[in-house]
């Protein structure tokens, strides 16, 4: 069936398979690999994106479900080649190592800082507690989303 | 995953034409964080999936009114847990909402959906059995509402004819000033399922109302432990007296999660903990 | 102090940006034309005679090119192990552990393949299991390998698939000198590794020849094993690794790529076989223990000897795990000065999932046992747990296991400052308690690095190189070596790894062992390329024979002559487009010793953890994680804490939540994340790993390996710790809340129960 909706920014009008998820479509039909996909039940939040403005697992979204909606996903933060200061943070706060948590990591951030520009360590972790990861630990991550809620900060008053 | 088709239909009547003609094969879909993954282990088979997403009529709204809170059947967990109203008329509700699965699965997941899967460990059903919360069915005959104590017959399955959906749940407010509260047990802090979930309300005069998740095939009212501990929770003997009859009542299995016996044991220091908690929050908000 | 550019700075890692731009390339993420998808049928009992297969059905499935079972492939099928191969590509005739591969489809689509994959239909006899080791062990148990020949060659006439003896000093004349002596049993459990990444392999074909794409950490072991199993020559296997998405040894062994390429060579197409994050649970695990310990004290709390019988629970095929045994026997001991010691270490058969080498490779089994036995001796001579192994550390030069390289460190000052960092000394509230520990292992002794260092005629350097890139930062760690030694700036410096068909041999990226190994070869083949620049530059006569040279910022400063590498380069006769350094590690090698060399250093980690137990549930918050471990010197030190950090929470996982479960039948009953629990972001504590740089190691600068760390001890220290809050003491793992709540009843069942009361007393005044 044929579905409407705009993927980092840019609409779009494709045919999906109603079977497939949103985290297939992304991948296999948009060519957009950066959402990773692993448990595939909603417990790892590794395919993370963003969904009318929410984090969602999008191995858990129906392709068809999505017609009418705005999605983000990892690939539509660097604009111009710039990095966005959220990626930015990760890498200055030594958050990224073998890297298959990242995409998701980064796209929950995105989404709590939205919602939440100045939060708390509690409010980040209760954030990022459906993102998992096996090797850094989490600290660094914590301390990156804080870091890039400051620099996001800075740019706002900058405007 | 094995075929299925897709609609979204727009109207009732659609849905009701489409659940009538199909019902043994199609699932409702909602916020989809059980089914999409009940299909893809084999779990379930539908061979039409039927969204109720676009219905124009189904609310994702949380209304507030004087005579309660009225939550539609596509409001999401997220949007219920941050809600201001329902975090101070019905906290338990919020906090049941908040702590299922991770934002992500929030951000999906509907109380509608929570309820209609009817998991013995769905956690906003004890702080619905609170408020006797009532559950607003409609279908091709039109509307009926039933008691959330009625709603669940056993586990995974509800009241609801083939054809009936949620259409949404409300929440009457309680009579007296009131305090609740939903603590539950779990192996790990973050995103995790319930071993052992209690919810408490309080009011005026200290009346208890008590309500267990997890600890039997559905879950409930614990009567007998609210008369008890509504005679007085500063008295260590109703106390005493009021656990033990909740834990009576209970029926928790053995599984890999956890065994009967420690289930058992936290009834008691979630329960004393719920209703603690309760009395501490009235006490903060004035109303004892 | 050496004045130093590019090493010991947090240089921005070269591996990140893709990956924090969700450009990086993982295996499944390849795809190609005419590559045909794989997937795996796996076996739903433990242990199974394969009686029929019927394929009919799935064959019949459109899009269906192929399905291959044992019977569809050479007889003998084809087998596979890094150690013995005694895993078949697939199951053949009868299938050991309950999801070993039992067929293959392969199909133009993946649906497809899956698709057919459910329409296979196995009819299997079921035959008695054994999933611990004592059933095992058992007389009656059924062999899994009878007849199969043993890593010290003798052959399986048991489930015992490994054996190794050490032992120095007199064991039984010490016994009578003790003051105590503590004999316990302790149980280390079956845990997985968890990567995030699930396993995909891609095989391409070519004439006689096949290239594998796959996540391996051990490029050049995958072409070995994968060149023996399928009968070809070396130089017709190639082994591109790709960047791994979580790798802790779980990735360090052949596992589905022989079936992959067998897949691609007998179909003439590249194939892709494509798993799911469950079937990781059905792949590899780290490998669970059973130890005996006895360990005997003088009234000082000094140890007297050690008795220690191990015997790790391998899987139904052996992987690496006999090695592993006879590794992490040989420093069961741990980091102490024990003057008498018999090791018994064994690997066990069972019939559950293949185990491999996992962060620690034996060590935090055998540290759970030996730290457990450190603190069961503080409380019996009521000596502080701290200063108890304070007591027992070598000094710095001093030996601690005869015939091995000696303490390398500041031992007993780093513990001093791990227990600093925990507060150790500190008032305590009720139910709070503090616990410290300590983990040792050694990487792989004689073991081989060679790097090829290329400096281009630009004046930038490409770096080839065997190691992998699985998190850990090697990327650019090379990098800032070279960089170091050439003088050329690390933006300027390209690394290429893990591919067989471009870097010369090394061992594995395992062990701890790539910045001293690796970054050996590195440096030493940057040096080469310095002396091949000064030969040019002396045949030309710029410079003269004797003349001291200094190497600055990419250019050759002589006393007459000052020119760039890359000019020197274009402006020889012919002109060089690139000049090529290698350098090469060698370990130690000792043939007298039992493991083949002597340890280039000790990777040593002290551990402090303070917890808070509610004693109503059981439930242990864990408060504080500290580490100290031996560094040596940080070549990126924003990486090596990084790794130390990520250590310390994988071993709050197997000390508080994690254990896959098999039931009695051998079915695995917690595959998954659901009921396997991993800590999540809620779950961690207050962390800080600091790194002991006293420039005192053999690699690079002064540098040691780090990055198995803190897992090897973090239980124990988590068990101390729990004991000081509650009271209770634990010899089996995970200390979940349930076990802590049945340890709490059992000593205090006949105090009555008081079940949170004091919060409603509190209101009585109110």
């Amino acid at each position: 069936m044929e579905i409407r909706c705009k993927v980092n920014r840019k609409a779009i009008t494709i045919e999906v398979d109603c079977t497939h998820t949103l985290a297939r479509v992304l991948r296999e039909q948009l060519g957009l690999m950066g959402t990773k996909i692993s448990c595939e039940q909603g417990e790892c939040g590794a395919c993370t994106v963003i969904l009318n403005g929410k984090a969602v697992n999008s191995c858990l979204v129906l392709a068809p479900a999505v017609d009418g909606c705005e999605i983000s996903t990892i690939e539509g933060l660097a604009e111009d080649g710039e990095l966005h200061p959220i990626q930015t943070a990760f890498i200055e706060e030594g958050a990224v190592q073998c890297g298959y948590c990242t995409s998701g990591m980064i796209m929950s951030a995105k989404a709590l800082l939205a919602e939440s520009p100045d939060p708390t360590e509690g409010e980040i972790r209760e954030a990022l507690a459906g993102n998992l990861c096996r090797c850094t630990g989490y600290t660094r991550i914590l301390r990156a989303v804080s870091l890039a809620a400051k620099k996001l900060q800075a740019l706002n008053h900058a405007h | 995953m094995d075929s299925f088709r897709y609609v979204a239909p727009t109207t009732f009547d659609e849905l009701f034409l489409l659940l009538s003609s199909h019902s043994s094969e199609a699932a409702l879909l909602a916020g989809g964080t059980d089914l999409i993954n009940d299909i893809r282990v084999g779990a379930r088979s539908p061979k039409l999936v039927i969204s109720l997403g676009k219905v124009r009529a189904l609310s994702a709204a949380i209304e507030e009114g004087s005579g309660g809170a009225l939550i539609g059947a596509l409001a999401s967990l997220s949007d219920i847990a941050r809600n201001g109203f329902l975090r101070r008329k019905f906290p338990a509700v919020a906090e049941a909402a908040n702590l299922i699965g991770s934002k992500q699965i929030r951000n999906q997941a509907t109380m509608a959906g929570n309820i209609c899967n009817a998991s013995p460990a769905a956690d906003t059903l004890p702080a619905l059995l609170l408020y006797d919360a009532q559950v607003n069915i409609i279908g091709p005959n039109g509307r009926r509402s039933v008691a959330i104590a009625s709603f669940v017959r056993s586990p995974n399955q509800t009241c609801l004819a083939a054809t009936e959906i949620v259409e949404s749940i409300f929440i009457p407010h309680h009579a007296v000033p009131s305090a609740s509260c939903y603590v539950r047990f779990s192996r790990r802090e973050g995103a995790d399922l319930a071993i052992v979930g209690a919810a408490a309300l309080v009011s005026e005069a200290n009346a208890v109302r008590l309500a267990l998740g997890a600890v039997a095939p559905v879950p409930f009212r614990a009567r007998e432990a609210e008369a008890i501990l509504s005679q007085g929770v500063q008295d260590p003997a109703n106390w005493e007296r009021g656990l033990a009859a909740a834990v009576a009542v209970a029926e928790p299995i053995s599984d890999l999660r956890a065994s009967r016996e420690y289930r058992l044991a936290l009834i008691k220091v979630l329960a004393a903990e719920a209703v603690s908690s309760s009395l501490e929050k009235m006490k903060m908000w004035g109303c004892s | 102090m050496i004045d130093v550019e590019y090493v010991g700075q947090n240089i921005r890692r070269s591996d990140v940006i893709n990956k924090v731009t969700g450009h990086l390339e993982y295996t499944v993420d390849s795809g190609g034309a005419g590559m045909l998808q794989g997937r795996v049928l796996r076996s739903e009992h433990a242990h199974a005679r394969i009686l029929k297969i019927d394929v009919s059905e799935a064959q019949h499935v459109p899009g269906v090119v192929l399905v291959l079972t044992a019977s569809d492939l050479p007889q003998p099928v084809p087998r596979f192990g890094p150690v013995v191969p005694d895993q078949p590509i697939l199951a053949d005739q009868i299938t050991r552990f309950h999801g070993e591969p039992v067929a293959l489809v392969l199909a133009t689509d993946g649906d497809s393949a899956a698709a057919a994959v459910r329409k296979i239909r196995v009819e299997y006899e079921v035959l008695p299991a054994v999933c611990t080791v004592q059933d095992a062990l058992q007389p009656s148990a059924p062999v899994l390998h009878p007849g199969l020949k043993r890593l010290d060659g003798k052959m399986c006439d048991s489930n015992v698939g490994g054996e190794s003896h050490y032992g120095w000093g007199d064991v039984d004349k010490a016994r009578g000198q003790c003051a105590a002596i503590i004999d316990d049993v302790y149980s280390f459990p079956l845990i997985q590794h968890h990567c995030l990444e699930p396993i995909c392999s891609i095989a391409y074909p070519g004439d006689g020849e096949v290239t594998i794409k796959t996540p391996t950490q051990s490029p050049f072991i995958m072409q070995r094993v994968l060149a023996a199993c399928l009968g070809l020559e070396l130089a017709k296997v190639r082994i591109v690794a790709s960047d791994i998405g979580g790798g802790f040894g779980g990735r360090g062994y052949p596992k589905l790529e022989p079936l992959a390429a067998y897949a691609a060579l007998h179909t003439g197409k590249p194939v892709k076989i494509v798993t799911t994050f469950d079937d990781g649970f059905f792949t590899v695990r780290r490998l669970a223990a059973t130890v005996k310990i006895t360990t005997g004290f003088d009234g000082e709390g000094k140890i007297l000897f050690q008795d220690i019988n191990a015997d790790f629970l391998m899987g139904a095929y052996a992987d690496a795990a006999p090695r592993i045994a006879q590794k992490a026997g040989f420093t069961a001991c741990g980091p102490y000065k024990v003057p008498n010691a018999r090791v018994v270490a064994r690997a066990i058969y069972s019939n559950t999932v293949a185990s491999s080498a996992c962060r620690g490779f034996g060590m935090p089994q055998l540290g759970w046992a030996v730290e457990s036995q450190m603190d069961a001796a503080s409380r019996k001579l009521k000596i502080d747990p701290l200063e108890i192994r304070l007591r027992n550390l070598p000094a710095k030069g001093e030996a601690f296991i005869p015939g091995d390289t000696p303490c390398d460190g500041e031992w007993i000052e780093d513990l001093k400052k791990c227990a600093g960092m925990v507060g150790w000394d500190k008032p305590k509230k009720k139910n709070v308690g503090r616990g410290i520990a300590i983990g040792i292992k050694n990487p792989i002794p004689a073991s081989i690095s060679n790097a090829l260092v290329m400096l281009h005629a630009d004046n930038t350097v490409t770096v080839a190189v065997g190691t992998t890139e699985m998190g850990q930062g090697a990327k650019t760690v090379f990098a800032q070596i070279a960089a170091e030694i050439l003088r050329i700036p690390v933006e300027r410096i390209t690394v290429i790894m893990g591919d067989t068909g471009i870097a010369p041999f090394d061992f594995s990226t395992a062990a701890s062992r790539s910045t001293v190994t690796m970054g050996s070869a590195v440096l030493a083949a940057s040096h080469d390329v310095l002396n091949q620049l000064r030969a040019i530059a002396q045949q030309r006569q710029l410079i003269d024979a004797e003349e001291q040279v200094e190497f600055v910022n990419g250019t050759l400063k002589g006393r007459r002559t000052t020119v760039s590498y890359g000019d020197l380069l274009r402006q020889s006769s012919p002109a060089l487009n690139e000049i090529t350094g290698k350098g090469v590690f060698n370990g130690q090698k000792d043939p007298k010793h039992p493991l083949g060399g002597l340890s280039d250093f000790w990777e040593v980690v002290f551990v402090g953890a303070e917890v808070e137990v509610n004693p109503a549930t059981g439930k242990t918050k864990v408060t504080k994680l500290a580490s100290v471990g031996e560094a040596g010197f940080a070549i990126n030190p924003l990486a090596a804490e990084a790794q130390e950090e990520g250590s310390l929470v994988m071993g709050l996982g197997h000390s508080l939540w994690e254990e896959m479960v098999y039931g009695g039948n051998g079915k695995l009953l917690n595959a998954g994340p659901l009921d396997y629990r991993v800590p999540t972001s809620m779950d961690i504590p207050e962390i800080h790993s600091h790194l002991a740089e006293n420039r005192d190691g053999p690699g690079p600068f002064g540098a040691k390996g780090i990055g198995e760390g803190p897992v090897m001890a973090v239980a124990p220290a988590i068990a101390g710790a729990v004991y000081d809050a509650v009271g209770v003491t634990f010899k089996e793992l995970p200390i979940t809340s349930e076990r802590v709540w049945r340890a709490l009843n059992s000593i205090k069942s006949a105090q009555p129960d008081r079940a949170a009361s004091p919060k409603v007393q509190s209101q009585k005044g109110g």
